[in-house]
């Protein structure tokens, strides 16, 4: 692993790499509950527009209207 | 014929000067006619684009050093230049291959800076591209007091998808690895205000793998004060490739 420092490329020591493998984790897995948050809220909205769909009998180009 | 006998100069029309034609030839009246006496102070014979007459317009003596020539609606004075005196400053481009992370830690004594990248690609897929900044000149590197976002949709879509962080600067979407498609490019403004913290916003474009195109916009703060330097980082793996350049805002 290397870093760019002012246009020079400079070789990780064991320790640096480790410290941010272990950031990126901690801003990984940050990213990774946003992103299911995300999923499982937008599946939930397919699910009640699913439904309305259902109930009034709309076609899909109908609800795309929506969006 | 050439001579040199008075009585065999040619005659022209009024206002033509006689010039050289060449050793040996005989010299011939100019086609453009000349003022005969001078002009007013500091006019200057311009072309009609028939004849050549003096300017209606006075030029100025060259003035001070750095001096510029100004028009004041009437004349060409000489005068220093005024307004447009802020500018870019090009500090550095560094490129990436396949590097942990991009480091400015020579940035000049600026207030705020443009951070631009063009082509940047991760290693890894779904990772998105994070500023940090230090505010020793990189020993260390500020990881949490952020507060920032994106917001970034594909094209011909209004559906904006939203990410935050507390742990850095959010600077692109996710994105996708690999594919020669797959490309993003963004200006980050960056912006330090004594008391009050670090700022960053800016905006992109990209395409993904498939070729499909996005746009994001992004920004937050930090409460820590006085940033000195900036590190690029994937929020995962690598950054595979890209182009970084810095720019220091001379504001005046």
């Amino acid at each position: 692993m290397h870093k760019m420092v002012d246009g020079k490329r400079i070789e990780l020591s064991t320790t640096e790499a480790k410290d941010i493998l272990d950031y990126q984790a901690i801003v990984k897995a940050e990213e990774d509950a946003q992103v299911t948050a995300m999923r499982d809220k937008m599946n939930m909205k397919m699910s009640v527009l699913k439904k309305i769909q259902s109930n009034m009998g709309l076609t899909d180009d109908e609800i795309k209207t929506l969006f | 014929m050439a001579t040199n006998g008075a009585q065999n100069i040619p005659t022209a029309a009024s206002g033509k000067v006689l010039q050289g034609a060449g050793v040996g030839s005989a010299c011939t009246f100019s086609t453009p006619t000349y003022p005969s006496t001078s002009g007013s102070s500091r006019t200057i014979l311009v072309s009609d684009g028939t004849n050549n007459i003096y300017s209606t317009e006075t030029w100025a003596v060259p003035g001070s050093s750095g001096n510029v020539l100004t028009s004041d609606g009437t004349n060409w004075t000489s005068a220093a230049p005024s307004g447009g005196g802020g500018s870019l400053i090009y500090i550095q481009k560094q490129s990436a291959s396949s590097s942990s992370t991009i480091d400015f830690t020579s940035v000049g004594s600026y207030t705020s800076w443009l951070l631009k990248y063009e082509g940047m690609t991760p290693a890894s897929d779904g990772a998105s591209l994070r500023m940090q900044i230090s505010t020793n000149g990189g020993s260390s590197w500020v990881s949490s007091t952020y507060t920032s976002g994106e917001d970034s949709s594909a094209y011909n879509s209004a559906t904006l998808t939203n990410l935050n962080s507390s742990t850095n600067f959010y600077c692109s979407p996710l994105q996708d690895s690999g594919a020669s498609t797959s490309r993003t490019n963004a200006n980050i403004w960056i912006v330090n205000v004594a008391s009050q913290g670090t700022y960053i916003y800016g905006n992109g474009g990209g395409s993904d793998s498939s070729g499909t195109t996005n746009k994001f916009f992004f920004g937050g703060k930090t409460t820590t004060s006085g940033a000195n330097a900036f590190r690029m980082i994937m929020s995962s793996g690598n950054i595979a490739s890209g182009d970084f350049i810095l720019y220091g805002i001379k504001e005046s």
